[in-house]
């Protein structure tokens, strides 16, 4: 059954229930004012929900039965037992056509004219000013006591089925589990030291039981997105008509399952999206037939998850992106100059529609001119820990992708440290850790009293993690030694500098105080193992706070043009990016950094053996280790995390080395199993690994030579 | 007619009492993680039983000098609008009950920071009782941060 219409049935039922209790207590209390509102107020629920479902039989009956309560209600009919006999019958038929709805999903047939007669007749007597009980012994025939007949026959089965539970003992639920989620972890550090001890075995079950428990609990606060979809259609059909364009609206995924708070706060985002690609996206009819479109334009709404976020799609086959239109909005917007504005390629320009107080729209209309802006959108998305995208081509359309996390409740976050205090930053917003020591000391520069790092021919901002909180002024010197959490914030990126890095650990993620909240820096905070209380960073917060982000954009707006003038150079000769590690004793290998999903290095001890093969826990998930060559050591190992979208693997590599730009030549196979092609790196012929190889590998598939070229295609 | 309940305790020399009813527990010193950049008046958050509760340091708020004391801050927790916040007091007292008769609005004398959280005061045999407003006490200052 429709999952909208289940939760309506479900919903009356309760109703329905309530109003019998109430509507016999009435007849013995007549003056009970609140229990006459609760009846009236329930009726007129259902009957006011009907119409969305076209369930005229059971509309014309909440109605009839409405009308009377209100009468009863406002004084004009006198409460009997021969009027309540006959609201208590319209509800019975009530109860018989939700009865019959939930059995067939079809609005019963039925013949309700002598009971619908009835109590028009009442409320005919009420206006009239009639006496009611001397009427009802002329002309209505009404039952002296109406059995609830229907409600025996068909008891609510949905309704056993499904509990209402309060949204407050879900969320204290989840707090415990976190709680719980906590102890486990601690519980787990300390017998890591402790090989073999006779508390193991158990440490493991409770281990495992508490993963299913937090899965099981984080599944009460998942509904599916289609809930927060349900407005939708009627917005699309009046934002259509309102524009005078034809649209029809197609929606995918709508059971993807997501939590609730996400849900709701991606509620606004999407609908701007939503209209946004009706006013500014798709085209009036007659232009889109003289396009050699369909005069119908599509909207299409996906979602689906992938790993551990949902992707959120707004897809329009319109106008697309009008970049010329952009430009000169920019420059009269005066967000550039108008030499800049003609140096800008299709990424700066779309990331100009994300500025704030941007509009493209001719003039600001009244769908989408509510001063909330694409920046509102993507600011909002941020928060979520998500991300937005848009892709666009010029007459063909263009779809808006969003990415938000699965859940907010718990993430995976690094514990860093800075002048003896810790904080949180979620893992989604860290990129790359970077150890700044004496030996590369030199990578960090100071530009005027600004410190940036050379990170693979880009310089990154370094914000001071401590200034920016105002913790202390002191910079350590790179001599000294300090760790960039190289973070992203948009489309930028920024180095935080900090003092330590202790772990990376699931977090339960708490809001934050009023008071705290305005700070602005926090996204929230949260207890650790040991019961300390840390903040979490807000990313884009520090960074903005910190100043950083004026000045980083001008710094990728120049790196973006030197990709610009590149781009042609590469893409006549192919230049691939390659990883390039060291496997064993032999030549470097490299993979493509196309293929590379993380880099990570565990400790032996987190290393686990599961049925010959070896395994770590990564993000809430077992993450299978594949060896690169035979001849690596057991011990920290260093792993390129690798995933083909459903599947990740770790390759354990000896030694990452470096990345490198070349031309990667391909090859049909024959140098066996598991290699793309060669490149040649520093003049020498490098075997490039194809990392579907060991995916299968890692998975006991066998190697699908097929598939591997396919994917490599994709990569060269 | 009733007499109304009063927790007592002492900021900086001065007897202040909340409503007992507003209270939901009184601890000893914790342990409390200081919040960079938080308002001047937030000591910083502090972990009740897995619950994140946010301390005020009253001396602060009130703006007094921070204490002399070797003895640390006593915690009376309040709930206030769905959220949790201790006050961080110098010491706590009895519950005292009071004649609401005896009820009086604040001296008009008393500087802007008590002004803004004292709610009245009640005349006793010996000193004064001033009446504190938890959500005034716990509210976001105008221009802090």
């Amino acid at each position: 059954m429709d999952d909208l219409l289940k939760d309506f049935i479900i919903e009356c039922n309760e109703f329905i229930t309530a109003v019998d209790q109430d509507m016999v207590a009435i007849e013995k209390r007549p003056d009970d004012k609140e229990g006459l509102n609760r009846i009236f107020r329930a009726v007129h629920s259902i009957k006011g929900a009907c119409g969305v479902f076209g369930l005229h039989r059971l509309e014309a009956v909440a109605h009839a039965g409405e009308d009377v309560l209100s009468r009863m209600r406002d004084g004009s009919l006198v409460i009997a037992p021969v009027t309540v006999g006959s609201v208590l019958r319209a509800i019975d038929v009530i109860k018989e056509i939700l009865a019959g709805i939930e059995a067939t999903q079809k609005e019963p047939q039925g013949d309700d004219s002598a009971m619908l007669a009835q109590l028009r007749e009442l409320v005919a007597i009420a206006d009239g000013g009639r006496a009611p009980a001397a009427a009802a012994a002329a002309s209505v025939n009404v039952p002296a006591e109406t059995a609830p007949a229907a409600a025996g026959k068909h008891g609510p089965a949905l309704a056993d089925q499904s509990l209402r539970v309060t949204v407050e003992i879900l969320d204290r639920l989840m707090n415990q589990v976190g709680e719980l989620v906590l102890t486990r972890n601690q519980l787990s550090q300390l017998a890591l030291g402790d090989e073999g001890s006779r508390y193991g075995a158990s440490i493991q079950s409770l281990g495992r039981i508490t993963s299913e428990l937090q899965e099981a609990v984080m599944k009460t606060r998942m509904q599916p997105i289609g809930n927060s979809w349900a407005k939708l259609p009627r917005l699309v059909r009046d934002a259509a008509a309102a524009t005078g364009k034809n649209v029809e609206l197609t929606m995918v995924g709508s059971d993807t399952e997501i939590d609730r708070q996400i849900l709701q706060e991606l509620q606004d985002p999407l609908t701007h999206c939503v209209r946004n690609a009706i006013d500014h996206g798709i085209e009036k009819p007659d232009a889109r037939a003289s396009a050699g479109k369909p005069e119908q334009g599509r909207l299409q709404l996906s979602a689906r998850q992938e790993g551990g976020q949902i992707i959120v799609e707004v897809r329009d086959d319109g106008a697309g992106v009008n970049f010329e239109a952009v430009r000169s909005k920019a420059v009269e917007r005066g967000l550039v100059s108008d030499s800049d504005a003609q140096r800008l390629g299709e990424p700066e320009l779309i990331d100009l529609l994300f500025a704030p107080g941007f509009s493209t729209a001719a003039k600001v209309t009244e769908l989408s001119g509510r001063g909330v802006g694409m920046d509102v959108v993507r600011s909002n998305v941020q928060k979520l820990g998500g991300s937005v995208e848009l892709t666009s081509q010029r007459g063909r359309g263009s779809t808006l992708r969003i990415r938000i996390p699965l859940t907010l409740a718990i993430v995976p976050a690094l514990v860093v440290g800075f002048s003896g205090q810790a904080f949180a930053i979620p893992q989604v917003a860290v990129t790359e850790l970077v150890r700044v020591s004496e030996q590369n000391a030199h990578l960090v520069e100071d530009v005027h009293g600004a410190r940036v790092l050379r990170l693979r021919g880009d310089l990154l901002p370094l914000v001071e993690l401590g200034e920016v909180l105002g913790l202390s002024a002191e910079r350590k010197s790179a001599g000294e030694g300090f760790f960039v959490v190289v973070t992203q914030v948009g489309e930028s990126q920024i180095g935080l500098i900090v003092h330590s890095v202790f772990d990376t650990q699931e977090i339960v993620v708490k809001p934050v105080g009023k008071l705290v909240r305005g700070v602005g820096a926090y996204v929230g905070t949260t207890i650790l193992g040991d019961g300390r209380v840390i903040m979490i960073l807000d990313a884009a917060g520090i960074a903005q706070r910190s100043g950083a982000l004026a000045q980083l954009d001008a710094s990728m707006r120049k790196r973006r043009e030197a990709e610009a003038a590149q781009s042609v150079h590469r893409s006549s000769t192919k230049l691939t990016q390659l990883l390039l590690f060291r496997a064993g004793n032999g030549a470097p290998k490299a993979i493509p950094l196309a293929h590379v999903a993380r880099l990570e290095e565990f400790a032996s001890s987190k290393i686990e053996q599961a049925d010959g093969r070896a395994l770590v826990q990564y993000r809430g998930s077992l993450l299978p280790l594949v060896r690169a060559g035979e001849e690596i050591a057991d011990g920290a190992c260093q792993v390129i995390v690798s995933s083909d979208g459903e599947r990740s693997m770790g390759l354990w590599v000896g030694k990452i080395l470096d990345i490198v730009e070349t031309e990667l030549r391909l090859e049909s196979g024959a140098r066996g199993a598991g290699i793309l092609g060669g490149a040649v790196v520093d003049g020498r012929a490098t075997e490039v690994v194809d990392t579907r190889h060991y995916l299968d590998l890692a998975f006991g598939e066998g190697a699908l030579p097929g598939e591997a070229t396919r994917e490599l295609r994709r990569v060269a | 007619m009733q007499a109304q309940e009063y927790i007592t305790f002492h900021v900086g020399g001065q007897l202040l009492g909340i409503p007992v009813r507003e209270v939901r527990e009184v601890l000893p010193e914790q342990p409390v993680a200081t919040v960079p950049l938080a308002p001047h008046s937030v000591a910083g958050l502090l972990n009740l039983r897995g619950q994140i509760v946010t301390a005020i340091d009253v001396r602060r708020r009130l703006g007094l000098p921070a204490s002399d004391g070797t003895a640390g801050p006593m915690n009376i927790v309040v709930g206030e609008d769905g959220e949790l916040f201790s006050l961080l007091v110098d010491s706590v007292g009895d519950v005292l009950g009071v004649d609401p008769a005896g009820f009086a609005p604040p001296p008009a004398n008393l500087d802007a920071p008590w002004k803004k959280c004292c709610g009245g005061v009640y005349p006793l045999g010996r000193g004064i009782l001033v009446v504190m407003s938890v959500a005034a006490l716990v509210a976001v200052e105008d221009g802090a941060c």
